[in-house]
């Protein structure tokens, strides 16, 4: 028996392993390709010489800046909002013990829309667009959560509940914030909405690089408590943990890291839902192996998504786009091929 | 074991539980009896914690319910909830290794020694060649073995069981109440519930029978189960017939 113990876990141990290479083969990847061409031995100069100060060879200044200014900090922001976004799916789906649940359910994506466009039409007297896209997000999941409490209890229908109504309300607000923009506030409003990475500097990976590692670690941690909070409340109270104190963590830790990285990178959709999904095929729906693969997974797939929005065409593509496109027939043949072993 | 001194609950104005008063002082197989809204669900989320009493005292193993933290009562008392279908597809070894949640400590927890507990009760009940399965594969009556199998990992003193063959063919049942049975015999007290005053007759050692939020009738199970009983708490007629030594309660129709 502790055969197939340890045979079950290192093949999850494995597909770990495996992600992590795959995250840097993309990386790799992804730094090498651009619209100006560099050869991979120029960029691995670059990142070594930037990382040990030892340079192998000539570089220029001019290359060094889009590697190191340009193309790496927009990498490492990818593969935090990924790990971000999929960490914070998983949270919220085992939470509310549904696995349709995606980060944005408690209305983080609205309330940091009306926090944008509320930056965005109102410059001069607003705060800058990405901090009051943060504070408008936490501010739309407190709202909803101080909603649903009642008696000191949380009901998790009634937090979705609340949530969607937080939401639809937020939504609405930035339609009146579209109606008062002008043309070039409008334009930028909807790209905004529709996520991307142009705007990535270091300043923006430092701060979400403690806030999202932070996060990951806490949700790692927690993660079998997750799984038994997700076998439902009475259950997890009989096996010594209590659900509600467990819930608010897991919920404030999956709000930070979402708040964080959609005030940085706007709205990108299907990676929360998605990855938690990917991640339970691979392992089952136990957290403690979910939440890396999952985080690993979103990581991979933001990147490779980003590279080709910046890529494809000379222009930008918003990256929101990418991921719906490439995401919706993945998730239609989870659903349809998968479904005994996901859920029900 | 288990001591109850002038237990009551309200739910707002419902006097839920009126007066409880029993002592329990044996490992031994106990069952709930009692007709449905008559308070043996609040009974038990009052013993495990689960709803606070309004008065009274619920004293476990020495300890006073109100010293009793969530995760000491997970080493105190152990919980078989209705069989229900779980939103995420766990395997049965999975469900019966949350058993062993109580007495993790580190950041992953799981020792090896938790294992074999875990692979030790699904052996006891029967499970071990379905371990691998994701239990919403299962049929029903395996869930709930799954779950009994948690309850043994678990290791406490004291198993409650809510309704556990409710969901459950005819053969799964008294498959289900034999092995509740020989658990008993090693030294653990369980107290089920049950809806079939046939199952109580035929396996249990004791019964309290619950009405209106009230104790009925408490004590050796063969004793107090008669046709008066029956009537009392269920309200129509009953005859208790006897078949190869076996006696039987039938409605009379």
């Amino acid at each position: 028996m502790i055969f197939k113990k340890i045979i079950d876990a290192d093949k999850r141990n494995l597909y770990i392993l495996l992600l992590i290479i795959l995250l840097i083969c993309t990386i790799l990847f992804s730094i090498i390709s651009g619209n100006s061409h560099l050869s991979p031995t120029t960029v691995l100069n670059i990142i070594l010489y930037k990382i040990t100060g030892i340079s192998f060879g000539e570089i220029s200044s001019r290359d060094i800046a889009i590697v190191w200014n340009m193309r790496m900090p927009r990498v490492l922001m990818a593969i935090l909002a990924g790990t971000a976004l999929a960490t914070a799916g998983a949270l919220y789906q085992g939470c509310f013990r549904n696995p349709l649940v995606e980060p944005f359910i408690l209305g983080a994506s609205s309330g940091a829309s009306f926090g944008a466009a509320l930056a965005i039409v109102f410059p001069s007297i607003f705060l800058p667009i990405h901090i009051s896209a943060f504070i408008f997000a936490l501010f739309a999941v407190l709202a909803a959560y101080m909603l649903s409490r009642q008696k000191g209890e949380i009901n998790s229908v009634g937090l979705v509940l609340s949530g969607v109504i937080i939401g639809s309300v937020f939504s609405a607000l930035v339609s009146i914030m579209k109606y008062l923009s002008e043309d070039t506030q409008l334009r930028e409003i909807t790209f905004w909405m529709m996520g991307g990475l142009y705007h990535a500097a270091w300043n923006d990976v430092y701060i979400n690089a403690i806030v999202i590692i932070m996060c990951f670690i806490t949700a790692w941690i927690l993660s079998w408590k997750l799984n038994l909070i997700s076998i439902g409340d009475e259950e997890a109270k009989s096996l010594g943990i209590n659900p509600d104190k467990y819930k608010t963590i897991f919920i404030i830790t999956a709000t930070l890291m979402t708040a964080v990285c959609v005030s940085t990178v706007g709205i990108i959709a299907w990676v929360g839902l998605m990855m938690p999904h990917a991640a339970r095929l691979l392992t089952g729906p136990d957290n403690r192996y979910v939440i890396p693969l999952a985080s690993l997974g979103g990581a991979v797939y933001l990147l490779i998504c980003d590279t080709i929005a910046r890529t494809l065409t000379m222009g930008e593509i918003p990256i929101g786009i990418i991921t719906s496109i490439i995401g919706a027939p993945f998730l239609i043949w989870i659903l349809r091929a998968k479904s005994g072993r996901l859920f029900l | 074991m288990l001591k109850i001194e002038n237990l009551n609950f309200y739910y707002g104005e419902h006097h839920a539980l009126k007066n409880i008063t029993f002592e329990i002082d044996k490992p031994a197989l106990w069952a709930l009896m009692g007709p449905n809204g008559g308070g043996k669900t609040t009974f038990f989320k009052c013993i495990m914690g689960f709803l606070k009493p309004n008065s009274g005292n619920i004293i476990i193993n020495g300890n006073h319910y109100k010293n009793i933290t969530t995760s000491k009562m997970a080493k105190l008392i152990s919980y078989v909830p209705q069989e229900h279908k779980p939103p995420f597809p766990f395997t049965v070894r999975e469900i019966v290794l949350m058993g062993r949640s109580p007495y993790m400590n580190g950041v992953f927890g799981l020792k090896d020694i938790d294992y074999d507990i875990a692979d030790k009760a699904m052996e006891q009940i029967g499970i071990l060649d379905i371990a691998h399965k994701p239990v919403t594969a299962l049929s029903g009556g395996q869930r709930q073995l799954t779950l009994i199998a948690r309850a043994i990992a678990q290791d406490t003193p004291i198993m409650i069981l809510d309704e556990p063959t409710s969901a459950l063919d005819f053969n799964n049942q008294i498959h289900i109440w034999k092995i509740l049975k020989n658990i008993s015999s090693q030294g653990k007290l369980i107290i089920a519930c049950s809806h079939d005053p046939n199952h109580i007759l035929w396996f249990t050692d004791n019964t309290i029978a619950i009405k209106n939020g009230e104790i009925a009738a408490l004590g050796n199970t063969k004793e107090i189960i008669t046709k008066s009983l029956l009537q009392e708490i269920y309200g129509s007629e009953y005859y208790i017939a006897n078949v190869d030594n076996k006696n039987i309660i039938c409605p009379v129709i």
